[in-house]
């Protein structure tokens, strides 16, 4: 008897030991450990947001000073009135300066988001015109491209931190209705003027969510002395 | 019989177990070796695998996204080649961790590696930069080579979305020495090319060029660039430092031989022998013989002590001044009358002249003070005023008007006159000795200051006097001024002689 039980626990041994232990414990490359696994801290994706959106900016001014000697040097001369030529968004973003002191961290966030989803679709259109133009420079066409591809980027950081910071789920938008149709118009000037329009819009609220993720990441990472505003 | 049975299936598994290297099984425990991402746009992550099991295996890589439960498969298992899994732009997000996990899979079952959470900012290593080129440039004397080099081709540098930094590094090849020599490392920043001065002619040089993101890893060096350094260079350096050399050593032989052959008039050519002292008139010879008559004799030259002899070549000298009031220096002026020819004045005056120096105090009129002590009679007098550029004084005195002028000026014709107005100055003074003068100088004789010629010395005082003085007088005339700088000199304490003139 003594030998068949040592025999079965040898046999028991073998049978075990070809097992591989799946499910090891995960190491976690950040302090953060957020519910089941890690997620990178919340500086790093701030900062990396606050990045995003400098750039964006900056590839924007230079889009828009593009189209301007496009245009100057098609002989196009266009006068876009100031003001009411950006559409505002169905829900109200904060302009003001003294707005913005009173605004809270999750309405910058949802202001944030907003106002991304809102121009990927224009700048992806503008995208495509632009590519039908006769004598668009190369340098223009890259921008605008680049430009979409970055702010699609920017909108998953910052669904991302939406969920860190506010805890939401992903945010659907109420009320952002497809305001506007594809714009198909056989009149170049109109097609032009459009453009144009996105383009010079495109970059003042880029401008804003610039300001917004600095803002944040001054309240989020240097609460005591953030004296941006 | 159980016991039968029970050793023929311990056998059996036994065997089995035994012979797991020949016959089949699971297949063993892939690893994650490395995963990285060459434009923080994309990236790759590399495996390798465990034992096969003998059976053919297949690879899946799976992974999820951060804190969700969902898996995903890799999306491109061919673009990096083997083992690999290749994460495009689409799925490539720089906002979330991916936990990735390696399952290998045979016929008889499945091997998980281990889970690796990977975050793309944190892998980032470009490739390295292409067409590294050299070039060599002789240009005047100081020959360089230059190193230019393109970004790795998939970095966006242009838009800022990374900013890259450059390594180059070189070495000498030596062939068949022991020792290799080591690289030397420059940082290149961001520019596209480098220059290295001053190569070693004659030597090969290689060169390597490498590149970093952000804060991410070194990229690999790009492959080795060589460069062979002319040796002709030395050449035109060497020809001239030849020809130098040579000359040099010539001019100093021919130097040495010429010292050596005429030492004498070389050496009295450079150093030229100094005169010793000697007194006129006195032969040391005389002394040796020691005739003491004729030593002194020798010693007395006609003329000496020189006595005025010529009668408009006198000068009248006049002492005006107070004594008691001497360190007084507020308004005081010194006016040097003097009468003769035209005859510039300056600073030495020969015993020949006479001149009236007139001190005067901040209280005394100068009309009363020439009332007093100048006789009348010297036309065309001329007043000079010693010290700082006067300008031109005139003074009536007794009916005869004097103009006085600055020192170093010319003399003026005397006119009829005028306003006068002094600038007293602290100015030399100097002392005149005459024979039959008595002598007012103090006798404290450690005021000379300076011996100007046979019988004047000059005294050093202590303030020169600044000021202005303004003598009522008739009439203005324009004065005459000469530019003449004046160092102050010190209270100018005059003596002088009064001789009457006839």
């Amino acid at each position: 008897m003594k030998k068949t039980t040592v025999l079965q626990v040898c046999v028991a041994f073998v049978l075990c030991s070809p097992q591989v232990m799946t499910g090891s414990p995960v190491d976690c490359p950040d302090q953060d450990t957020a519910g089941t696994s890690c997620s990178i801290s919340m500086e790093k994706l701030l900062e990396r947001a606050v990045q995003h959106a400098e750039l964006i900016y900056r590839v924007s001014e230079e889009s828009k000073l593009l189209f301007d000697e496009m245009l100057i040097s098609n002989g196009m001369n266009l006068h876009i009135p100031e003001g009411n030529m950006c559409a505002p968004k169905t829900v109200p973003v904060p302009l003001s300066k003294s707005e913005i002191q009173q605004i809270s961290d999750k309405w910058i966030l949802h202001s944030l988001l907003i106002l991304a989803q809102f121009w990927i679709d224009p700048l992806a259109e503008v995208q495509a015109s632009l590519e039908n133009y006769e004598n668009a420079p190369s340098a223009l066409l890259t921008r605008s491209k680049w430009m979409s591809t970055k702010l699609m980027s920017l909108e998953q950081g910052i669904t991302v931190l939406i969920r860190q910071i506010l805890g939401e789920g992903s945010l659907t938008l109420e009320g952002l209705e497809e305001t506007s149709d594809r714009f198909v118009s056989s009149n170049i000037l109109e097609t032009v003027r459009r453009d144009y329009s996105v383009i010079y819009c495109f970059r003042k609220d880029a401008h804003k969510m610039q300001t917004f993720l600095k803002l944040l990441k001054c309240r989020q990472i240097d609460k005591e002395n953030c004296s941006l505003f | 019989m159980w016991r039968d049975a029970e050793q023929a299936l311990t056998l059996i598994w036994l065997l089995s177990w035994t012979a797991h290297g020949v016959c089949h099984s699971p297949p063993g425990r892939p690893r994650l070796t490395r995963c990285r991402s060459p434009e923080k746009e994309t990236f790759t992550c590399w495996w390798e695998p465990g034992s096969t099991g003998g059976l053919p295996t297949s690879y899946q890589l799976y992974y999820r996204k951060e804190s969700s439960l969902e898996v995903f498969e890799c999306p491109d298992y061919h673009k990096a080649g083997n083992n690999s899994c290749y994460f495009d732009k689409q799925h490539t997000s720089i906002w979330i961790l991916y936990n990735i996990t390696v399952v290998a899979s045979n016929a008889l079952g499945k091997a998980y590696s281990e889970s690796v959470e990977v975050d793309v900012m944190d892998i980032v290593q470009p490739h390295p930069p292409e067409n590294v080129n050299l070039t060599f440039m002789q240009t005047t004397n100081s020959p360089y080579f230059l190193v230019q080099w393109q970004p790795p081709h998939d970095a966006d540098t242009r838009s800022g979305w990374v900013t890259i930094k450059y390594e180059v590094r070189l070495k000498i090849e030596n062939s068949g020495d022991e020792e290799d020599s080591s690289w030397e490392s420059y940082s290149a920043g961001k520019q596209l090319e480098f220059s290295i001065y001053s190569p070693q002619p004659g030597a090969c040089y290689i060169v390597q060029v490498r590149c970093k993101l952000d804060h991410g890893l070194w990229s690999e060096w790009s492959p080795s660039s060589f460069i062979q350094i002319p040796d002709n260079m030395l050449d035109t350096q060497n020809a001239v430092m030849i020809i130098a050399i040579t000359l040099t050593v010539i001019i100093f032989l021919l130097t040495a031989g010429a010292l050596t052959v005429k030492m004498k008039p070389v050496k009295h050519f450079l150093l030229p022998p100094v005169p010793e002292p000697k007194i006129s008139g006195l032969n040391t010879q005389l002394l040796k013989s020691g005739k003491s008559e004729e030593i002194f004799s020798a010693l007395i030259t006609p003329g000496y002590p020189q006595i005025v002899q010529s009668s408009d070549r006198q000068v009248e000298y006049l002492v005006v001044s107070d004594y008691d009031e001497e360190m007084d220096f507020e308004g005081k002026a010194h006016l040097e009358y003097q009468k003769g020819e035209n005859h510039p004045t300056d600073n030495t005056q020969k015993g020949s002249q006479n001149s009236i120096k007139i001190s005067l105090n901040s209280s005394q009129d100068l009309n009363t003070t020439l009332s007093e002590n100048v006789h009348s009679g010297a036309v065309s007098n001329q007043l000079s005023v010693l010290g700082e550029p006067q300008q031109l004084l005139h003074l009536k005195c007794k009916g005869s008007p004097v103009k006085a002028q600055d020192r170093n000026t010319q003399m003026s014709s005397g006119s009829n006159c005028e306003h006068v107005s002094i600038n007293p100055a602290g100015l030399t003074e100097y002392v005149e000795v005459d024979e039959d003068q008595k002598p007012l100088v103090r006798e404290d004789y450690s005021m000379v200051s300076d011996v100007i010629s046979d019988n004047i010395l000059v005294l050093q005082d202590s303030i020169p006097v600044q000021g202005h003085k303004e003598v009522k007088c008739d009439k203005t005339s324009e004065a005459e001024e000469t530019g003449g700088v004046f160092e102050p000199l010190g209270y100018l304490e005059t003596l002088t002689t009064f001789s009457s003139e006839s």
